[in-house]
Formats: C-alpha cells, sequence, structure tokens
C-alpha cells in the first residue's frame, strides 16, 4: 500500500471523534430531550463535544482508475468548544494531522441559524463525497479504521462541515440536539424567513457594488494621500526658498557692509594726506607773515586751499565709492 | 491630516420616538403565515449580534489631503420583542475611538414603522454624514457591517448592526412581517 495522492484530511473541513469508550468517556450519555429549550440544548451539544479528546484512525482509499489502495492515518483533536445560545453560534478550536503533517490548526465557528440541517453518515461515505467534490471521484474512501460516523452540518451557502464519531448512536444524540438548536435559532429549512433566490441575488449584488465602492475608495484615498504628499512637498519648498532668500540677503547686506567700510577706509587715509598738506601749508604761511615774507605766505595760503580741495575730492570719491557698493 | 470624529457622526445610532402613522398600506397576514408571537420571538434571537468592532476610513473631497480613521464599537443587548405591545426594546452602547457615545435603553414600536430596510454600512453612514451636514465625506467600513435601518416619521430610525448580511436580510424580513401583523391588528396570539 502507499499514501493516497492527496491527504484525506485535507477533505474535511472539521473533524471529531466523540464518545470512545477507549478514552474514558461515558458509554451512554443521557438521551436529549427534544423538547429542550435553546439554552440546555447548546449546553448539551457543547458538553457532548467538549468530552472528546484526541482521536486517531486509518482510513483506506481505493483508487478505481486503477485499483491501487492506500492509506492515511489521521490525527484529530478538537477542542474549546463554546456553544454561545445568544449569538447561536458555535465555535471551537480544531488541530489535524495528517501521515504526520499538519493538515489544519485553527478557530472555527459558525451560525446555527446559517444551517439547513444535519445527518448521521459513515465517514468513509463522506469522504468520498469529498473526494468527488474535489475532482478525484475515482477515489473511494473504503473504510476507517476503527470505524467512524460524521455528524454533517449542511450549511445554507450549499457547504458542508462535518464532526465526527465512533459511536453512532452518540453522533444520533448530538444530530438531534443540533436539530433543536437550528430550529430554535430558527435556521433550518423551516425557517419562515430563509432568503428567496431573489433575495440572494439582491445580497450579491449588494456585496458587488459595496466591493465596487471600497475599489472607488481606495483610488481617492491614494489621490488624497498623493495631495497630502504634494501639499508637504510644496511646503518644504516654500520653506527652503524662504530659508535660501534670507541667506542671500544676509550675505548681501555683509558685501555692502564690508565694501562701505573700505570705502571710510580709504576715506580716512585721503584725509589724513589733506590734512597734512593744510598743516603745512598753514605753517608756511605763518612763518611767511612773521617774517614780511609775502612769497611765504602766498604759498602757504595755496597749500592750504589745496588741502581743502583734496579733502572735498576725499568725501566726493567715498561717496562715489559707497554708491558703487549698493 | 488627522482629523478626529465628531459625535454628530454617531447619529446614525439610535433616535429616539416621535409619534409616527402606523405603517402605510400594511398588508393583512395571510393565514399560513408565521404568527406575530412566533415573529417576534424570531427577532428577539436573531437581531442581538452582540458586540460589534469595526473601522471607517473617511474622505473629504471638499478639503485637499483629507483622510482620517474612526474606530468603532458597537453593542445590543437585552433585546426583549414584546408581542402584545408590538414593541422592540433593548439597550444600545457605542464607543467612537474609544469614547462612549451612547449608552441607552431604546425603544422601536412597531406600529410606527415605516420601512425596514438593510444597506451596508459605508452607505448607511454616507446618508447619516450627508444628513448632518457633511455630504461630501465617503466612507469605508472595515470589516463590512450591514445596518438593518427600521424608519419611522419625521427621519427617526433604529439601527441594528450585523457582521452577517444574510442575518441581517432575515431579520429585516421578520421585522416587516412584525411591522404588518402589528398595523393590521388582525394577528391572534
Amino acid at each position: 500500500m502507499t499514501n493516497s495522492p492527496f491527504s484525506a484530511a485535507s477533505l474535511l473541513a472539521f473533524t471529531v471523534l466523540a464518545l470512545a469508550p477507549a478514552i474514558g468517556q461515558q458509554a451512554t450519555p443521557p438521551a436529549f430531550d427534544s423538547g429542550s429549550a435553546l439554552d440546555p440544548t447548546m449546553q448539551f451539544i457543547e458538553a457532548r463535544l467538549n468530552a472528546i479528546g484526541p482521536i486517531r484512525y486509518v482510513i483506506s482509499w481505493k483508487n478505481t482508475n486503477d485499483g491501487s489502495t492506500s492509506t492515511n492515518t489521521i490525527m484529530d483533536l478538537q477542542s474549546k468548544f463554546s456553544a454561545d445560545s445568544t449569538r447561536c453560534r458555535i465555535s471551537f478550536h480544531d488541530k489535524m494531522i495528517s501521515a504526520s503533517r499538519i493538515d489544519h490548526d485553527g478557530d472555527f465557528d459558525f451560525l446555527l441559524n446559517s444551517a439547513q440541517s444535519v445527518s448521521v453518515e459513515p465517514l468513509s461515505q463522506l469522504d468520498s463525497e469529498f473526494a468527488a467534490e474535489s475532482g478525484s471521484p475515482n477515489f473511494i474512501a473504503t473504510s476507517t479504521a476503527p470505524a467512524q460516523f460524521a455528524l454533517v452540518v449542511h450549511l445554507n451557502d450549499g457547504k458542508k462541515l462535518n464532526f465526527d464519531f465512533a459511536d453512532e448512536g452518540a453522533a444520533n444524540g448530538v444530530s438531534k440536539a443540533m436539530t433543536r438548536a437550528i430550529e430554535l435559532c430558527a435556521g433550518g429549512a423551516s425557517d419562515p424567513f430563509a432568503l428567496t433566490a431573489e433575495e440572494r441575488s439582491a445580497i450579491e449584488t449588494d456585496q458587488q457594488e459595496t466591493a465596487e465602492r471600497g475599489r472607488q475608495f481606495a483610488a481617492l484615498q491614494a489621490q488624497k494621500v498623493a495631495e497630502q504628499q504634494a501639499a508637504e512637498q510644496a511646503r518644504q519648498a516654500e520653506l527652503q526658498a524662504q530659508q535660501q532668500a534670507a541667506a542671500e540677503a544676509q550675505a548681501h547686506d555683509q558685501a555692502i557692509a564690508a565694501c562701505n567700510k573700505q570705502c571710510e577706509a580709504t576715506k580716512k587715509s585721503c584725509l589724513r594726506g589733506a590734512h597734512t598738506l593744510h598743516a603745512l601749508s598753514f605753517a608756511t604761511a605763518m612763518l611767511g607773515a612773521l617774517n614780511n615774507n609775502s612769497d611765504a605766505v602766498n604759498t602757504g595760503t595755496d597749500g592750504m586751499d589745496s588741502a581743502h580741495n583734496d579733502g572735498q575730492t576725499c568725501n566726493d570719491n567715498a561717496d562715489a565709492c559707497k554708491a558703487n557698493c549698493q | 491630516m488627522t482629523v478626529n470624529c465628531s459625535l454628530p457622526r454617531m447619529l446614525f445610532a439610535l433616535l429616539l420616538a416621535l409619534i409616527a402613522p402606523a405603517a402605510a398600506g400594511a398588508q393583512q397576514a395571510s393565514q399560513n403565515s408565521p404568527s406575530l408571537a412566533f415573529t417576534m420571538r424570531y427577532i428577539q434571537q436573531n437581531a442581538v449580534e452582540g458586540r460589534l468592532t469595526y473601522t471607517a476610513d473617511v474622505i473629504d473631497s471638499a478639503q485637499s489631503g483629507a483622510v482620517w480613521r474612526n474606530s468603532f464599537t458597537a453593542e445590543t443587548s437585552n433585546l426583549t420583542a414584546d408581542a402584545p405591545s408590538c414593541r422592540l426594546t433593548y439597550h444600545w452602547r457605542t464607543e467612537v475611538n474609544g469614547s462612549v457615545t451612547d449608552d441607552a435603553d431604546y425603544t422601536l414600536p412597531l406600529r410606527e414603522v415605516g420601512s425596514v430596510q438593510v444597506v451596508p454600512q459605508d452607505k448607511n453612514q454616507a446618508l447619516v454624514d450627508s444628513r448632518t451636514g457633511h455630504p461630501q465625506w465617503t466612507s469605508r467600513v472595515s470589516p463590512f457591517v450591514y445596518a438593518l435601518v427600521a424608519s419611522r416619521s419625521g427621519g427617526v430610525e433604529n439601527v441594528f448592526l450585523f457582521s452577517s448580511e444574510e442575518t441581517a436580510y432575515r431579520v429585516a424580513k421578520a421585522m416587516r412581517h412584525a411591522v404588518e401583523l402589528c398595523a393590521s391588528g388582525k394577528d391572534t396570539f
């Protein structure tokens, strides 16, 4: 025998083995009272499912194309069952290992008012159905060892999920309770407010329109984000330009100040020469006057005039220099 | 830019009752249709989803670059559907961005209901925003949430939120049936 080309476990949405005497559960649980209210019904389901521990079984397959056979060893642990009567929801954790590899490991839940019906059938039969639905109708599950029975919950959307039991009676008990819970949660085929095909079509249209609005929103959001980024970039560029202009203005002012300073220095040097000429000329003129030397007086007077003109030229040159600094 | 949502955005939640005429054109229930007692029990069992949490990304199309996000929680509890009085009573609690915006008991008199509709919450939010002066706001709600809106005259609305659109539609169907039965007064318990 060889392993089958696909995992049996992968065909099973949810699997539970219930009430196996070998692992110590109650061999004959109390029968379910079909007249129970929702709360005790949900408590019954929760208690029965939580009493299940890890289970192992071997499923045998036959390939009708070539007559070959194969097996898979399955280990499954479903735990943390919670049957919430307020929300009509059953939730649980499921970890399944097939051929030593984890097939799935996660939290699951379903709404009882989304369920149509419940049935019990041999697990091998259900696995054959899953194989066919998965596109491998040539694979037939011939048996499970030990024997397993699947409690199958048929959902409104056509999907189904299953819980596995070693004891067919126990499976029927939970099935009865779950059927009652579905009725009380107003699900099931008898739900007078179940949706018509037309109403389901309206929901599909709704969902398509919602998805389209989501796409339009995403496009608009991307545009808004781009606008935000562009605005920020513009703000940064403006700030940078302002900083650059301020720096340039400061540099310009500093250059003017330096130029003016240079003009002033030149002016001072120039005036120093004029003042010297004036002082010497004044002295010449004074000595000439004391000695009655008219030539010396004239020379000194001319020098003082010249010094005065030089000083004026120094001032004019400085003004012209500063004007050029601007 | 980030802008926190203001309280008026939660006005969609629930507005208290005004006197309104009975549902016009209510049809007499057929003899084979579910009784009012059954229908009210159905509503009571299915209209409460517990605590729902979702976020709404909002865009202000009139304001360049304005995008923000609000986080919502909404919880309906203690729903009682009373067939003799044709009333639903329940507690409604909502939080927006961690702040409680509503935490009160409400009554929905079915005889005053004019229409019951299921609307994706993003559309419902757009309607509410438009009414409160913000037609330029567009919301995207995640995960999808569906609003059952029971409308009365004067713009008074009671809203029930659902994560399952199918459940919302089924409860809406039951509520319309209850409204018809309550308006006709033909139902015997």
